[in-house]
């Protein structure tokens, strides 16, 4: 069977020793990054990238998107040994995962979200191997009007995932937009908002974007704030969960990687809010709802097996379409593009062992987490205890010359930095910049596909609505957004309610 | 004089509005038309939609009755990593490595230099180990470690 045959060769791509290595890698700092609430994956990510300038294409992505999913494993690690969420999708688990530690049962909340994880991540993993040749061979038919509407879906779901006004994403995908345009224009040759600075003639450098707006402005607003010393007493024999623990879980686990796994699929929603709304559906489903937030370990393990199947199916529409999902794809996608890959449905095609073996490499990664996070639980936790400032000057000095070392340019550092004035501007008026850097990696797909579609149609801006694959792509866009407008409101008060009273008595 | 109460979507209204302004007075030429579109067209309709959602946010930010507060800049943090980050940009290729690291090391340690000289010596001399070890050992860049 052909399915079989190309998972069989991505995983001899994932096994050599020197893929091995990268995996490991990535989910160790991922893992590490997933437990220190300072720094944020889509940080780590865009620190790290400047590093894989030099390794082979495959090895880079495998580290890197181990980087990603180990830090949304290990997120949840923090949320119930100490009520801290170390990743936003791991904050649903701090509501039921604390009290349980508090009851003495850290282990097997531990053990369980663990498990759950597991078994999200290899169900997600067959779907992604399933559903992306059949997603890839649509896309080949995508004209400009279906590409079109398609990142038009991106952007706009992107507003689901953040709490902003529709207006403030709407701007925000703007500027990102604008950013995206600086350089040469692809069909005319011309410059565009170049100043006459040479390293602004060929784009906008993505590294520099994503250091500036993540990295730096993360350092700015943590600057200050001191770690967090707790003693955590642990032993082993307790991450046994109970007979009781497995019966309640398993329908739990199945039903939040069933959302989790079409959530993720969809550009702009995502790890987070498969989170919430799994969290809620295990509530309003529950026999007794009042048991949660006092420890129900169908909190824990719905809402995590949600978070990790999203994280994975998040990168069909980045592999097949070359639309990224999030920021973190977004600067995924950007690395891929520095090796020379142009992402979209011809990378299963043209690149079948990058594609096969990234996602050969997803499960591989899934089993080392379950086997780092369990045993070396202690490690992870003293690493809370390193104070912060000693990771900001590393940070910094990495960001700084990773930036520059793309094209040799001191003025690249000063633009990251320009832009970490500009995140710091958001942070401050409440605005989030992952509509903005989705934006700046989309805009040259958005911009060809909108002049096509304009030449196509003959200047008629009534041709996405003509062409039944386009409309059909809005039309469920709008549904969408309407839905979780209205919807949001009575998930997030299940969520936020709980989390309160959660925090009252701590 | 009216209060604003939703001064967060005001400013981003300003923002978005001072941003779009700047991409129309810099608009690249020429524009073209939508059949056949110079390198202008595509930044012209976004800046004007950048004016539009910038005057609606302004307008929502006056009229909307939920009230927000707009987080206390830190501007001396702000200040000191900022600058300890444009010196290393201006200073990396005429001062090497070294150096430019010693100032971006200064800047980000603003709050601890004085206090902890030492810890702040021990962390220059490590990241300065380390991008040594990794950017000019291992992938060597063409950065220099001293003038």
């Amino acid at each position: 069977m052909d399915f079989l045959q190309s998972l069989l060769m991505g995983f001899s791509v994932a096994m050599t020793p020197e893929n091995l290595l990268f995996c490991l890698v990535g989910a160790t700092v991922g893992t590490a990054v997933g437990v220190l609430p300072g720094i944020g994956p889509v940080t780590t990510i865009a620190m790290l990238i400047p590093l894989t300038f030099h390794m082979p294409a495959i090895g880079s992505l495998i580290m890197l998107a181990g980087i990603y999913y180990g830090a949304n494993h290990a997120g949840s690690t923090t949320a119930i040994m100490l009520n801290m969420p170390g990743e936003p999708s791991s904050v649903v688990v701090c509501l039921d995962g604390y009290p349980l530690a508090k009851k003495g049962r850290a282990g097997a909340a531990l053990a369980m979200s663990a498990v759950s994880s597991f078994v999200a991540g290899c169900v997600a993993f067959m779907i992604v191997a399933a559903l992306s040749p059949q997603l890839s061979h649509i896309a080949l038919a995508f004209g400009p009007t279906e590409y079109f509407a398609t990142i038009v879906m991106a952007l706009i779901m992107a507003s689901i995932l953040t709490d902003d006004s529709l207006l403030t994403t709407l701007g925000m995908c703007m500027i990102g937009l604008l950013i995206g345009s600086i350089g040469t224009d692809l069909t005319t040759g011309d410059e565009r908002y170049a100043f006459g600075i040479p390293s602004l003639s060929d784009g906008a450098n993505f590294v520099a974007v994503a250091v500036g707006l993540y990295a730096f402005t993360e350092i700015i607003e943590y600057s200050g704030t001191t770690a967090i010393r707790q003693k955590m007493s642990f032993s082993f024999r307790g991450l046994v969960p109970s007979r009781d623990d497995l019966a309640r879980s398993w329908k739990p686990i199945m039903r939040g990687t069933a959302l989790g796994s079409a959530f993720g699929i969809f550009p702009g929603t995502g790890p987070m809010l498969s989170s919430f709304v799994g969290y809620s559906m295990e509530k309003r489903l529950a026999d007794d709802p009042s048991r949660f937030g006092k420890g129900a370990i169908e909190g824990v393990v719905g809402p995590e097996a949600a978070a990790n199947a999203a994280a994975i199916t998040h990168f069909i529409p980045m592999l097949t379409l070359g639309i990224p999902a999030g920021a973190a794809m977004a600067i995924m996608l950007g690395a891929l593009q520095i090796q020379g890959i142009a992402p979209g449905p011809g990378v299963m095609t043209d690149h079948p062992a990058l594609f096969w073996g990234l996602i050969a490499s997803m499960w591989i990664g899934n089993l080392m987490l379950l086997v780092l996070n369990l045993p070396l639980i202690g490690l992870w936790v003293r690493l809370l205890g390193m104070p912060f400032h000693v990771l900001y000057p590393p940070i910094i000095a990495f960001s700084c010359i990773g930036v520059y070392s793309e094209q040799n340019s001191y003025f690249d550092i000063l633009f990251a930095a320009g832009l970490g004035l500009l995140g710091i501007l958001f942070r401050i008026l409440g605005a989030n910049p992952a509509p903005l850097i989705l934006s700046v990696v989309l805009e040259p797909l958005l911009e060809q596909n909108f002049r096509r579609a304009m030449i196509i149609g003959n200047g008629d801006v009534s041709v996405f609505l003509k062409n039944p694959i386009s409309l059909g792509i809005l039309l469920f866009t709008a549904a969408v957004m309407i839905y979780f407008k209205v919807k949001k409101k009575t998930i997030i008060d299940d969520v936020v309610n709980l989390d309160d009273k959660a925090r009252e008595p701590a | 004089m009216l209060q604003i109460q939703n001064i967060r979507q005001f400013w981003l209204g300003v923002l978005f509005a001072v941003i779009g302004l700047i991409a129309l007075w810099e608009l690249p030429r020429p524009i073209g038309t939508l059949t056949a579109m110079g390198p202008g067209y595509f930044p012209m309709l976004l800046g004007i939609g950048l004016v539009l959602a910038g005057a609606a946010s302004v307008a929502v930010g006056i009229r909307s009755r939920a009230h927000t507060t707009v987080e206390p800049l830190s501007l001396v943090p702000t200040f000191f990593i900022i600058s300890g980050i444009v010196a290393m940009a201006l200073l990396i290729d005429r001062a090497g490595l070294a150096v430019s690291l010693l100032f971006m090391v200064l800047g980000t340690c603003y709050d601890r230099v004085l206090k902890h000289p030492l810890e702040v010596a021990l962390i220059y001399v490590a990241v300065l180990g380390m991008t040594w070890g990794v950017f000019i050992q291992l992938i060597k860049l063409p950065i220099k470690l001293f003038w």
